[in-house]
């Protein structure tokens, strides 16, 4: 029954969870928040991971009511993320594991939401769509690997989302995916977008920039409201991503999808995605914003996995790493 | 006064020799800096020999010695510290040895703000490994 | 104003570039492609039942019926043909489209169908299964005047997202046979004659100014008897029009990445393709640096989050 700690910190969430065996035993998380029309910067971003992370840590066990004895392996990770916030929250990890005398396991920030995706949906063999800020791949396993079948050749659709938040000055509390998300719903109007699918990749920079430089022209000539943009880019994004995934999964023959990762809580998607599985007769499933967004539980996660399956990361090869591609980890804990 | 602000100011103008100062760490334990700014902007005959490398470049140096309440933590703070290199392209060597009951750091760069940025950010990090050792420490016997 | 840096590429580009990148004007010509397929569609639509029809349903639809009795005409019309084409075996369901095998005009056809996807804003769904119908049409034709093999297109149905295309009897995919001689054999030259003959052909589609847009090995096919080599491209689904070599370098980023996850341990073999590539094409040398730089672009790109 080994009870695993999970520190994460790779971009604007800083989060303690405490896995054991597929319970939750806590999962306390901040965020890092900057003024509308601004992103968050890693010096910044850094200095406010290592402000909160000891209470975090100490909130986790006393949620969990654990003793670091009852601990019994820290997981941290490793990348891909921005370079500061990584270390600020890797450094405790290390001094944690040896003042308490615990292995290190570095984890794979995507592979930890694949695994925590899987743990809360009990998806077997799903073909998965990972989005966020920093990410949008689509993954499906194979061979002791997440192999990528298809994905952003430019930039995340989360950023892509943030971006125009920020054109826009649309508020960053919670996120501003949320915001946009909440916009849309009042939207009326389909304003034409580019939108590029190449194979199973995406390219969301066209977008961006198209509607960087439309979106004041067409404001202020009363051609739309901003809730019709936040509208045609949700629709616009959104379709291209369930359009790849539908490929991979006709690639792959696989009936069953997984959304993880912070876009991943967005209910338009999840409704799109799920429109265009029961027209394949598959299934989808997704997680809500707890296990959605980054969090701690899902490194301690998938930290418990590689645990149980001999994994321990020795203290001079626990360098984060900004770049780690999904498909470089070996998965020794499946089949 | 903030010993980072003002020893850290840029050292090109400040020419050669050792300078020091002291500050006080967490656990109320002294650590006492030692560095030397010789290099390429001083006319020649005044270089230091031991900043000047094989090909007769000039390389800002700094050391760093902290004191820990035992061995043992100032070998955790060394694990803890050292896995994460230096950017390669910054071009900044730096070195953790444990002494003793000593954490040594040294640095040495040829670029001023790149030798600058890499001190400061390692010091905030060796602030929170020192803070971790406070809020969850001592070690557990091994 | 200030324009961002990354729009200066854009201007650069040719101006047939019709990427599917760029919205669509409203007044897209589409009635160009029946008329330049004439040589081919043309000379039989006018014999068979299904071909009149489809080929009435797109005069009437064109006629000066009012907005709303235009509707109904092209209401009817998908009906009718959604009824023609259950008639049909489906020979596959893919991600946009269903695809079915029939005969047209007394020769072995396949009909490409792009159905509406609920999931898509209905505006978004029928500009894209138009445009999509439009630039495929327009890219085999392009090919196929060019020498490169590809299905005869023998009508077009905008009203119901059809293509009427010669079905390429007796052949197999490229995916099929690199996995067939995977297992059964050892010799490494009978598929890097493959990867050459491949490199070579999308040179010269390259050198049209077509840019395919899916190439995977599923989408190439190999026409009986083997050995000729004889190489289809098919699926132009995403295709479009231009001579950047960006494009270009993307086109084959994207094959390379399919060639490879289906295919373990054939970077070689890849290797081969490219080197063919480059010797074949007049343009290779900025479209191989672009392609450099695409997968680059992949391994740089901070993945935070």
């Amino acid at each position: 029954m080994p009870t695993v700690l999970g520190f994460e910190g790779s971009a604007n969430k800083i989060g303690v969870g405490i896995v054991r065996d597929g319970a939750v035993l806590a999962n306390p998380r901040r965020t890092y928040l900057t003024p509308p029309g601004t992103g968050f910067l890693p010096g910044d971003t850094a200095r406010h991971h290592r402000a909160c992370v000891l209470d975090l840590l100490h909130e986790a066990l006393t949620e969990a009511g654990l003793d670091p004895k009852n601990i019994d392996c820290i997981a941290f990770t490793k990348g891909p993320g921005m370079g500061a916030p990584l270390v600020s929250v890797a450094v405790v990890a290390r001094t944690v594991a040896q003042l308490w005398n615990k292995p290190l396991v570095a984890v794979n920030h995507c592979v930890g939401h694949i695994e925590m995706g899987r743990l809360i949906t009990g998806a077997i063999s799903p073909t998965v769509l990972y989005v966020s800020g920093g990410n949008t791949q689509v993954i499906s396993y194979s061979e002791h690997r997440y192999r990528i079948f298809g994905e952003t050749i430019d930039v995340a659709v989360g950023n892509c989302l943030d971006r125009f938040a920020r054109v826009l000055k649309i508020s960053n509390d919670p996120s501003p995916g949320y915001n946009i998300e909440q916009m849309a719903k009042r939207g009326q109007k389909l304003v034409e977008l580019p939108y590029t699918v190449k194979g199973m990749d995406v390219s969301f920079s066209g977008i961006l920039s198209y509607i960087e430089e439309a979106a004041h022209r067409m404001l202020a000539a009363n051609e739309c409201t901003p809730e019709d943009l936040c509208f045609s880019l949700q629709e616009t994004v959104f379709a291209m991503l369930v359009e790849i995934t539908e490929r991979a999964m006709a690639h792959c023959g696989s009936q069953e999808v997984l959304i993880v990762g912070g876009v991943g809580c967005n209910m338009r998607l999840q409704e799109m995605m799920g429109t265009m599985c029961e027209e394949r007769g598959a299934k989808l499933f997704a997680t809500d914003e707890r296990f959605c967004i980054d969090n701690g539980a899902m490194i301690a996660q998938a930290g418990w996995e590689m645990f149980q399956s001999g994994h321990k990361t020795a203290l001079s090869d626990s360098g984060v790493t900004q770049r780690y591609r999904t498909d470089e980890v070996e998965v020794t804990w499946r089949n | 006064a903030d010993p980072k602000g003002s020893f850290f100011s840029d050292p090109s103008s400040q020419g050669d020799g050792l300078r020091s100062c002291l500050v006080t760490g967490n656990h109320g334990s002294e650590c006492f800096f030692v560095s030397g700014f010789p290099g390429r902007y001083t006319p020649g005959p005044k270089k230091s020999s031991s900043t000047i490398d094989s090909h007769g470049r000039g390389f800002y140096d700094f050391s760093l010695s902290i004191p820990f309440p035992s061995p043992l933590e100032a070998e955790i703070a060394c694990r803890s510290l050292d896995p994460d290199p230096e950017p390669r392209r910054s071009g900044v060597q730096r070195e953790l040895t444990v002494i003793g009951n000593k954490l040594v750091l040294h640095w040495r760069a040829e670029e001023a703000r790149f030798f600058r940025a890499s001190i400061t950010t390692f010091l905030d990090y060796l602030a929170l490994v020192l803070q971790t050792m406070e809020r969850f420490g001592p070690p557990e016997p091994h | 104003m200030k324009v961002p840096k990354r729009r200066r590429s854009f201007r650069k580009k040719p101006k047939h570039s019709e990427e599917e990148d760029q919205p669509l004007r409203a007044s897209e010509k589409s009635r160009r492609i029946p008329r330049s397929g004439r040589g081919e569609a043309g000379k039989m639509a006018a014999v068979t039942e299904t071909g009149r029809e489809a080929a009435a349903a797109v005069a009437e639809t064109a006629g000066l019926a009012g907005p709303q009795e235009q509707e109904r005409k092209l209401e009817r019309e998908r009906e009718r043909s959604s009824d023609f084409l259950r008639g049909l075996e489906l020979v596959k369901q893919g991600a946009e489209a269903r695809v079915y095998r029939g005969r047209f005009l007394g020769r072995a056809a396949v009909i490409k169908e792009r159905f509406p996807k609920r999931y898509r804003h209905p505006t978004l769904d029928s500009r894209l299964s138009r445009r999509r119908t439009l630039q495929e049409a327009r890219a085999l034709l392009r090919c196929r005047r060019a020498g490169i093999l590809a299905p005869v297109v023998f009508f077009v149905d905008y009203t119901s997202n059809c293509l009427y295309l010669e079905d390429i009897e007796e052949s197999l995919t490229v995916r099929d046979y690199i996995q067939s001689i995977q297992m059964t054999e050892t010799d490494p030259e009978k598929l890097s004659l493959l990867a050459r003959k491949i490199g070579k052909v999308l040179a010269q589609m390259h050198d049209e100014d077509v840019i395919h847009g899916d190439l995977t090995t599923s989408n190439m096919l190999l026409k009986m008897p083997i050995e000729q080599l004889s190489l289809v491209l098919i699926d132009f689904g995403l295709s479009f029009i231009s001579g950047l070599p960006e494009d270009k370098g993307v086109d084959l980023y994207v094959l390379e990445k399919a060639f490879l996850s289906t295919h373990p341990n054939t970077e070689t073999l890849y290797q081969d393709l490219l080197k063919s590539y480059s010797s074949e094409s007049k343009k290779s040398g900025p479209v191989l640096k672009k392609l450099d730089e695409v997968r680059l672009r992949g391994r740089k790109r901070s993945m935070v989050g």
